[in-house]
């Protein structure tokens, strides 16, 4: 059970070191984030916390150290420079490294010297170093004996990024009207009932400022209010709620908790709120901490106003209670499931799939009608089960993205070029297979557009180019798959150069003529490489050839545009899942053979007279068919009309004859084991719902094979 | 001699339009008793003018030794402005609770 724990342990924290490091690349861009700094910090807290309940003790230890550091780059003392992000970096680094090595004796140095360079750059000349907690009052706050929260300061920027969210932020209001405010036609009960309308609403009124009878005008109102509302309304729309007395009344918003802080646990001590409410010095709350009681008691015998203890002791309860509604809800609507679950759930769906088909062909010519209507339900209720199944594998595309940004950020460094990565479609969704299996594909190509692609600063400014170039990548929808492309603003291919390459490699021989397309296609081929020099960044002529595969072996294709001097794309088409699609069945004699759906553009008949012809003219435009009676040696007699199933596969458009098209079909893909793992041309195999068993076709491969057979034969 | 207890029956809307009335009501009462007692039973709604007289004869009563409270129901709308108002952190529904609910409302803190 300990060890369930720990894993789940893991699990969250790769995801908070995944967020750690999004964070930290994005308080590089922009060091006056606060509210990454404030993701930051938390990232790192968090997994301070569960480390230490885990039993994980090194990395607790770790991240104290780095989280100490970090807190005072958040009270303002040490800033966000370049030279810290790239030491956060190391240390989530390092941290990755404790945790897939269950924290080896060995990793101590590295973590000393960490932690070192963390305290060599939180120690300025003059001000104290940060393990001894040297502050000056009134620039940080003292730590009262518990976390603090988090707080935003800049409350406009964080609200409004909060707003856009559509979560909720805490806000605190301090409101004091003109003693006239009746006069000019206000009601003040009015403004908070409009503030109790914008969410979950606490008011505490100040009463001690209304005089006693003989001194009182009735008239007049001698009230201020602390209002502390949880919303996932903006500032903006807060402040027009006092938008017809903000000229003549004192109003204050201040944010005091947003939904990460509420989600993370954290709630402040009552001494930073009153701190933040600025009702008492850094320098009384720690000398009130130091007499170890009651900190509101103390404060109140030294002089602090009762009724701001209590306004702040209720803001606390009010931000508890919105804390544990937040985390309840969460906790009811999500559940943690390993993949190895979902994963066997799938295999069980795929049963039933095959189930399914087999009782809709049984009772297909059966008379019993409440044997089919049962049959007809279970056949949507099937395909509902699969849809909702196979949708709980599928996860954004923006988790692998991110990983790049830090990518692109080292290689740039390493190799003295200056590069931004560009991502759009992040929310794109792909089966997590599918997705585990892009990583390295996409590390191959980054890492060429980076090393190959994007040129130095100076050749793109004698290039009339900005110094700085653009890596960006996409993904998007496009019918059952997922296009991918990954574009640079750099040089662009060289035709000439991978000409001369291939020549030289004896890809292609010197009489060999081929268009631009056909040269940038080299670049795939096995062994190639333009790379001048080999380093570690790119020019070993394995990349491509590998992505090739990669993406190949995922159902999909890949391909590649340049112009020169403008940059290059590379272009990946991925199914969105590996375990159910939808197919095309058709047969080929007594066998049965299944396309991927998503890759077919249509069927044609052919009929006698062309029934030899390896082109045949489809829409105005010749179309090279592929006899799939003779790539799996087919021989029983062909029908009189043949059919052809014509599929695009990157930017090649090929035709596939067959016998007869059944129909569409939901294909449970089985992989066909070590026997028949070489086996070209087919990617696996499904059940039928009489039980035979019939082929899925490896599109990609078939028409590789038929283009080469085409080009062979010219 | 003065009653020792005398009892100040409100009703209906108070607002600042009868804010004036109802503190006379209880200064007279408050002058003249050691203890007076609001019948809040018959009051309908109350503005932010009303809770100022309350505090302020409250205020008043504590510095001359005397006693001001509340009794009877409280009417939905009333403890509903209160708990808006930030007077009281939850909805009461008789005038001794009221009482014991209203913030700073005890001659203790008030002082």
């Amino acid at each position: 059970m300990i060890d369930q724990f720990k894993e789940s342990f893991r699990d969250e924290a790769y995801e908070l070191l995944n967020s750690l490091e999004s964070s930290l690349l994005e308080l590089e861009t922009d060091p006056k984030n606060e509210g990454e700094l404030s993701a930051v910090f938390r990232s790192m807290h968090t997994i301070k916390g569960s480390a230490s309940m885990f039993g994980f003790q090194h990395i607790s230890r770790f991240t104290h150290e780095v989280e100490t550091v970090l807190d005072s780059v958040r009270n303002g003392t040490v800033p966000v420079t370049k030279q810290l992000i790239t030491l956060t970096l190391a240390a989530r680094d390092h941290i990755r490294f404790l945790l897939d090595n269950d924290e080896p004796e060995s990793a101590g140095p590295e973590s000393d010297s960490l932690i070192a360079q963390f305290h060599e750059l939180a120690a300025p000349s003059g001000s104290g170093t940060i393990a001894g907690q040297e502050t000056t009052p009134g620039e940080q706050s003292p730590d009262f004996g518990g976390d603090s929260g988090g707080v935003v300061k800049d409350a406009g920027a964080a609200s409004d990024r909060e707003s856009h969210r559509g979560i909720e932020t805490t806000y605190r209001v301090r409101f004091s009207p003109p003693r006239d405010i009746y006069r000019n036609g206000t009601n003040p009960l009015m403004l908070l009932k409009e503030m109790s309308e914008l969410g979950e609403f606490t008011s505490v009124a100040h009463v001690e400022n209304i005089p006693d009878m003989d001194d009182l005008d009735p008239e007049l109102c001698y009230l201020s209010w602390d209002i502390i509302v949880t919303t996932d309304k903006g500032i903006n729309e807060i402040r027009d709620v006092f938008m017809f007395v903000d000229d003549v009344a004192e109003i204050r918003i201040d944010v005091v908790a947003d939904i990460d802080a509420l989600l993370d646990g954290v709630t402040k001590k009552i001494g930073e709120i009153l701190l933040e409410r600025g009702v008492v010095t850094a320098d009384a709350l720690r000398r009130a901490a130091d007499r170890q009681q009651r900190l509101g008691r103390i404060l109140v015998e030294d002089g602090l106003d009762p009724h701001e203890l209590d306004s702040a002791l209720k803001e606390q309860r009010h931000v508890q209670r919105v804390r544990d509604r937040v985390q309840n809800e969460v906790a009811a609507t999500n559940v943690r499931v390993s993949a190895a679950k979902l994963d066997e759930l799938v295999d069980l769906v795929g049963e039933i799939v095959t189930l399914q088909a087999r009782l809709s062909q049984l009772v297909e010519h059966d008379t019993n009608a409440d044997l089919k209507t049962v049959a007809e339900g279970f056949e949507r209720a099937t395909d509902d089960l699969r849809g909702s199944t196979m949708s709980m594998r599928m996860v954004p595309i923006g988790t692998t993205f991110s990983k790049f940004k830090r990518l692109v950020r080292d290689l740039s460094e390493e190799l003295g070029k200056k590069v931004e990565i560009v991502t759009e479609g992040g929310e794109t969704e792909l089966d997590k297979t599918v997705i585990d299996r892009l990583n390295d594909p996409l590390v191959h190509i980054i890492r060429n557009s980076v090393g190959h692609g994007i040129e130095s600063p100076e050749a793109r400014k004698t290039a009339g180019k900005t110094e700085t170039g653009t890596v960006r990548l996409s993904a998007t929808h496009s019918g059952a798959s997922v296009v991918i492309s990954i574009s640079d603003d750099g040089a662009g291919l060289s035709a000439e150069r991978i000409r001369a390459k291939a020549i030289s490699r004896s890809i292609i021989t010197e009489d060999a003529q081929l268009t631009d397309k056909e040269l940038y296609d080299l670049i795939f081929a096995p062994g190639f490489s333009t790379a001048e020099n080999v380093t570690q960044v790119s020019g070993r002529g394995v990349g491509m050839d590998v992505v090739k595969q990669a993406i190949e072996s995922l159902g999909g294709s890949v391909g590649v545009s340049s112009e020169p001097g403008i940059g290059a794309r590379i272009t990946l088409s991925i199914p969105l899942t590996l375990a159910i699609i939808d197919g095309l069945l058709v047969e080929l004699g007594t066998g049965k053979y299944v396309f991927p759906l998503s890759a077919i553009e249509e069927c044609i008949e052919r009929t006698g007279s062309d029934s030899d012809a390896r082109m045949i003219s489809n829409r105005g435009e010749l179309l090279p068919v592929v006899e799939l009676r003779q790539v799996f040696a087919v021989n029983e007699t062909p029908p009189e009309i043949e059919q052809i199933v014509v599929v695009r596969s990157a930017e090649n458009t090929v035709g596939f004859a067959v016998d007869r098209v059944v129909g569409e079909h939901q294909t449970v893909i089985k992989s066909l084991g070590r026997v028949f793992r070489d086996l070209e041309c087919v990617s696996g195999a499904t059940i039928l719902g009489d039980g035979s068993v019939a082929l899925i076709v490896d599109v990609q491969r078939l028409t590789n094979l038929a283009l080469q057979f085409e080009t062979a034969r010219r | 001699m003065a009653d020792s207890v005398r009892v100040v029956a409100l009703s209906g809307d108070l607002t600042v339009e009868t804010c004036r009335d109802t503190l006379g009501m209880i200064r007279e009462a408050l002058i003249e008793s050691p203890t007076v007692v609001i019948d809040v039973n018959k009051i309908r709604t109350v503005d932010l003018s009303f809770v100022h007289v309350l505090y302020a004869a409250k205020k008043w009563a504590c510095r001359n030794g005397k006693r001001l409270e509340l009794a009877g129901e409280v009417a939905d709308g009333v403890a509903g402005t209160l708990c808006a108002g930030g007077f009281i952190s939850e909805r009461v529904n008789d005038g001794k609770q009221l009482e014991d609910q209203l913030l700073d409302f005890s001659c203790g803190e008030s002082n």
